[in-house]
């Protein structure tokens, strides 16, 4: 609470209280990232019309259609809130940075009690629509860091100032989403968090002594108490647990023999057998595998080189933002897109260990689609005040 | 800009720090991104045929489909091995979803198919499966009631029943040792079947259909199917002919009864000119319908008093037993059928000719041994030819010596005693030197003791191709079973030529030697093979199995004839071989070549070999009544005595009522007619004589007595001595007067 009265007192705020206008369509944003981002989501859109067909198909009572249909409905929605995003002035975020944060938290804990038949607890369903809490955590996080980091940059280098609090809200955020149970989600919150923290200023050495401790813990959790042994089983043999029948390594094994069969040029557009219900979520967490196998290397390639242009993009942006805000708004969120598309596709290549996480622009799942477009257009939203300062 | 953003008026802006640490982070990323490119290269590229052929694995369902085998046929396209369609149930418990079903499929399976019930449900049970063979080989009227039963409950996702084949025997046992038998999975086991299996087996199809991941076929929309026909099998054309491969095995499993043979008999006919095998028979034998049955009745009682592992494993050598095709796989002591050949080497050698002379005084000494000849008291003074026809042993010992072991041994090999035939067909025997005297080893005691066909053995079909080689100028032939293979729409794919292996004797030897043995059966000692017509040549054999350790007097024997017609211008040869008689009575000749002489009656004509009858054959022809019946007494009469027939009017009347035997009716010359006259009269019967046992004078005369008609048959002229051994009518029967009675005879004397 201390932070939040440094920050109404500041400096910064006052200025940017004092400019702000919340439309502002004099500038225009950056056209590079616009396009690589178009590209994706095209690219994204086509691949899940073909991986979602077969399954749709035997889920929808033949219609192969129902999840693409709604996807280009939710995409055009987000292209167009994307657009309205990038005309607002980003620093309104300082206003809700603290609220988001705040909601977030009340969130996280509510979907703790909604009863789930399997335990787990990561969905919140109201009528016609149904999200993940942890994906607005998600946001709220880098916002609010963007924010603290902004007003506190000075400051950075201190334990209290430059670390302690980060690490409080990062520990409190990433246990509520571990608890649900969302593995990947607390993980990827982490990294978002800590890549934030680094970038923001915070010493070198409490982060090397952060992940020492953490390392350590996961090697005693792992090794020692034998927490997740199945997951790293499966990750080390998957054809021995597949052999053995484990569920986990049904999941991975399916995705290698998609990603096999694809080879280097791939079996074309449309083409893939393992989709046919082989594929546990081709239109979800493993929609790479159904591109990997259609696609092939040449195809895989082609994504990834998309994805990690759209992050050199995305940091270049936050690297000529006016200001600290900006800047870390631009890191934060683009990184957040860059680490969560890179690491699904480690866990369909069984590159890291299984952990349900979906591909940004390519998985389906409406609310989330248009979370990140909105998010999205926050970056463009900075995108259009690069030269403001000068 | 750099300069802008140290500068104290942009504060705001991104720090230095901030930019470095930035690159580091977009580096940890880039960093990232290549891990998973290395990653998925691995797969991809590397690894790539791995993951794909496992996925295949999984996502194709890959179901055989099996070729139709090659049908088999004989020389005239009668069929004799054919596939026919049948139904396969196979199961995929991986779709069954809910115990009941499970319980529903065993019970009512286990009833509809006959399958135990219990095991039907452990199939059931294999969840992860996707075929599981229920029952093989449904015929037609199931496999419809099964596909009824499994539309009715909607089970088509988990039955699937597909096309098969099952081979069929038409002919049962006929040639059942040359065909042998395929098994379960249409894979042909034994004999031709084995033999031929590549030609008649076709490449199996396959149908790969794409599934997904619950087991299904792909939904109608999706759906990816690809079928590689089956190619089926080709055909085989036989050079056997089932009309006298019938001929064959009906006389020799008469004998092989009679004679309570022991180890089966054989007989091969031959194309002597081509070497093409026309009939080759075995008997006991099975059906390969029924290949695992046990025939002989004996053999299965012995095996029924077993019990255990014994039981098994006799049943095993029983069958493995009935299976041999003895003509190709077993071995014998020709005996003095050899004779021929060493005949055939001295007249080729010039080391003796048919005015050579010897002298049997019943045996000959050969160092400290004394072996004697079959006939005690010996046959004295003889020519050449009268050794051969009377199977002297001294003669041909002395005829051996004479010739010499080299020389013996150069005609050994040539007649290809010491060499496989190379006939094409499966499981011939090989042949070691341990079988025969090597060149080194026939010094005076063995090869005396060879020239007379004693401690040696060959096979039967060695034998026979030797034998054509006597018959058709000399040449040694490679006997062969198949004369065509066609493809499954019946076009000829390849013709066997025959193949002479080699000029064995001179063309002038092989006359000499077959004119000596058609003299052999013409009232020789072959005498019981003689064929009114046909000029039949052979030689009979009664072979001592030496090497069975017992005392001589109970040793068995192999009775055999190996012979020829027609004699001068050979056609066809027969081989017939009796292994271990159990008679009193057991020689080649009175066993052995009585069987050719029925066999080659019914085969020779229906082969298109006219008879051609000596005058002396004609005069003793048997004649066909002519119609008298209608007709004045007098006029019926003149009728008679023109066709050099008798006649006997009983009554008193002026026409023929009627007349026995009737119009048509063969009987033999100087046979009588008897003319009915009365009405009253004609009821009249007499008794049927027992004519078993008499000489042929014997029993004209007690026909006569009877007032019957005497047909005689197997023999022609030479049939002095010859005694009945069966008659066409029961003893004690009544028939009306001038009824012929079919009487065969048989020659008893203790000839070789």
């Amino acid at each position: 609470m201390a932070a939040l009265r440094d920050y109404a007192v500041s400096e910064t705020y006052q200025k940017t209280k004092n400019k702000l206008r919340l439309i502002s369509v004099s500038r225009s944003f950056d056209m590079p990232f616009l396009i690589i981002l178009m590209v994706i989501l095209v690219l994204g859109l086509i691949s899940l019309l073909s991986a979602s067909h077969a399954y749709s198909y035997y889920w929808n009572r033949g219609d192969s259609y129902f999840y693409i249909r709604r996807q280009i409905i939710f995409a055009l929605a987000g292209v167009a809130l994307m657009l309205i995003v990038s005309a607002i002035d980003y620093h309104i975020l300082h206003h809700l940075a603290i609220p988001l944060m705040i909601v977030s938290y009340i969130m996280l804990v509510i979907v703790l009690f909604i009863p789930s038949s399997s335990g787990v607890h990561r969905w919140i369903r109201l009528p016609g629509l149904q999200f993940q809490p942890s994906e607005i955590a998600k946001f709220a996080l880098i916002v609010l860091f963007a924010h603290l980091i902004s007003i506190n940059h000075k400051k950075m280098k201190n334990f209290t100032a430059g670390y302690l609090p980060f690490m409080a809200i990062l520990v409190i955020t990433c246990g509520l989403v571990f608890v649900e149970p969302h593995l990947s989600g607390a993980i990827l919150l982490l990294a978002i968090g800590v890549s934030m923290m680094y970038i923001g200023g915070t010493r070198m050495m409490y982060l090397v002594l952060t992940f020492i401790v953490g390392a350590a813990a996961m090697y005693y959790m792992i090794f020692v108490k034998g927490y997740e042994q199945d997951r790293i089983n499966v990750w080390l043999d998957p054809i021995k647990a597949f052999a053995a029948n484990s569920d986990e390594a049904w999941q991975i094994v399916q995705s290698l023999f998609a990603i096999g069969s694809g080879g280097l040029m791939g079996q074309g557009l449309g083409n893939s057998r393992q989709k046919h219900l082989f594929l546990p979520e081709p239109h979800n967490d493993f929609i790479f595998s159904v591109v990997c196998e259609e696609l092939g290397f040449v195809g895989a390639v082609l994504v990834i080189v998309l994805f990690a242009l759209l992050v050199w993009r995305g940091i270049t942006i936050g690297m000529k933002a006016p200001d600290k805000f900006g800047s870390m708004l631009a890191i934060g969120l683009t990184i957040q897109v860059g680490i969560q598309a890179f690491m699904n596709m480690a866990v369909v290549t069984n590159t890291i260990p299984n952990t349900g996480i979906s591909l940004p622009f390519f998985s389906y799942g409406g609310t989330s689609l248009v979370m990140l477009l909105a998010q999205m257009g926050v970056v463009l939203s900075v995108s259009r005040h690069i030269g403001a300062a000068e | 800009m750099q300069k802008g953003r140290n500068s104290k008026a942009t504060t705001k802006a991104p720090t230095r720090q901030m930019w470095r640490r930035s690159v580091i982070v977009l580096a940890l990323l880039l960093l990232f991104c290549i891990g998973v490119t290395a990653k998925l290269s691995k797969i991809q590229i590397a690894q790539a045929d791995y993951w794909r052929e496992k996925a295949v694995d999984q996502q194709m369902s890959d179901s055989i489909t099996s070729p139709k085998r090659g049908t088999i046929y004989d020389s005239k396209m009668t069929i004799l091995a054919q596939s026919a369609t049948v139904w396969t149930v196979i199961m995929s418990p991986n779709n069954i979803k809910k115990e009941e079903i499970r319980i529903k499929i065993a019970d009512d399976l286990s009833k509809l198919l006959d399958v135990d019930r219990e095991k039907l449900y452990q199939k059931t049970l294999k969840t992860k499966s996707q075929y599981e063979v229920v029952k093989a080989k449904i015929e037609y009227p199931l496999a419809t009631e099964l596909s009824e039963w499994i539309q009715k409950n909607k089970l088509e996702s988990v039955f699937r029943i597909i096309e098969d084949y099952k081979r069929y025997y038409p002919l049962n046992n006929l040639a059942s040792a040359v065909l042998g038998f395929t098994g379960t999975d249409n894979n042909g086991l034994y004999g031709l079947e084995a033999y031929y299996e590549k030609t008649l087996a076709g490449k199996p199809g396959r149908i790969v259909t794409a599934k997904n991941g619950w087991g299904d076929d792909l939904d109608i929309k999706l759906r990816f199917e690809k079928t590689i026909d089956a190619q089926d099998g080709n055909g085989l054309v036989l050079t056997i002919d089932s009309a006298v491969q019938y001929y064959a095995e009906k006389y020799l499993e008469i004998v092989v009864k009679e004679t309570k043979c022991t180890n089966r008999g054989s007989v091969i006919i031959m194309d002597v000119n081509t070497g093409a095998v026309i009939a080759m028979a075995t008997k006991g034998d099975f059906d390969p319908n029924e290949p695992m049955t046990i025939t002989n009745p004996d053999t299965l009682a012995k095996i029924a008093l077993l019990s255990g592992d014994e039981k098994s494993a006799a049943l095993k050598k029983a069958r493995e037993e009935q299976w041999v095709n003895k003509p190709i796989s077993d071995y014998y002591d020709p005996g003095s059928v050899f004779k021929t050949f060493t005949a055939a080497m001295a007249l080729e050698e010039g080391t003796a000719s048919e005015n050579s002379k010897y002298y049997c005084k019943g045996g000959l000494k050969i160092n400290d041994r004394y072996i004697k000849c079959h006939k005690a008291g010996g046959h004295g003074s003889l020519t050449f030819p009268l050794a051969l026809s009377n199977s002297c042993n001294p003669a041909f010992m002395e005829i051996g010596q004479k010739l010499g072991g080299s020389l013996f041994f150069k005609y050994f090999v040539g007649f290809g005693f010491t060499e496989r035939t190379g006939i094409d067909m499966l499981s011939e025997s090989r042949v070691t030197d341990l079988l025969y005297f090597s060149e080194d080893e026939l010094n005076v005691l063995n090869l005396s003791i060879a020239s007379f066909g004693q401690n040696f053995k060959v096979t039967p079909i060695q034998m026979i191709t030797a034998m054509c080689a006597i018959a058709n100028g000399g040449k040694l032939m490679k006997p062969y079973v198949v004369q065509q293979i066609l493809d499954s729409d019946g076009n000829i794919i390849s013709n066997t030529e025959p193949v002479v292996k080699r000029q064995v004797i001179s063309e002038s030897t092989s006359k000499r030697i077959s004119k000596m043995l058609a003299d052999s059966v013409n009232g020789g000692g072959a005498k019981n093979a003689y064929i009114p017509g046909y000029r039949m040549a052979g030689k009979t054999g009664t072979s001592d199995k030496t090497d069975q350790n017992v005392a001589s007097n109970t040793k068995n024997v192999v009775a055999s004839f190996a012979g020829f017609a027609p004699a001068d211008n050979p056609k066809y040869a027969i081989l017939v071989m009796i292994d271990e008689p159990q008679t009193e009575i057991r020689f080649g000749g009175t066993i052995a070549a009585p069987v050719a002489q029925k066999i080659m009656s019914e085969a020779l004509p229906y082969l298109g070999i006219e008879p051609v009858y000596t005058e002396e054959e004609k005069a003793a022809m048997d004649r066909t009544t002519p119609n008298v019946t209608g007709k004045k007494v007098s006029v019926a009469q003149s009728m008679l005595a023109n066709a050099n027939l008798k006649y006997q009017v009983v009554g008193n009347g002026d026409t023929v009522l009627r007349q026995v035997p009737e119009k048509g009716e063969v009987i033999p010359k100087n046979g009588t007619v008897v003319l009915y006259t009365e009405e009253g009269k004609l009821s009249e019967t007499t008794v049927v004589p027992n004519f078993i046992g008499k000489t042929m004078s014997q029993a004209n005369i007690a026909a006569a007595n009877a007032r019957l008609n005497l047909q005689i048959s197997g023999l022609g002229l030479h049939s002095s001595e010859a005694k009945a051994d069966s008659q066409s009518i029961e003893p004690g029967k009544k028939v009306p007067p001038g009824t012929v009675i079919k009487v065969s005879f048989v020659y008893e004397d203790q000839i070789e």
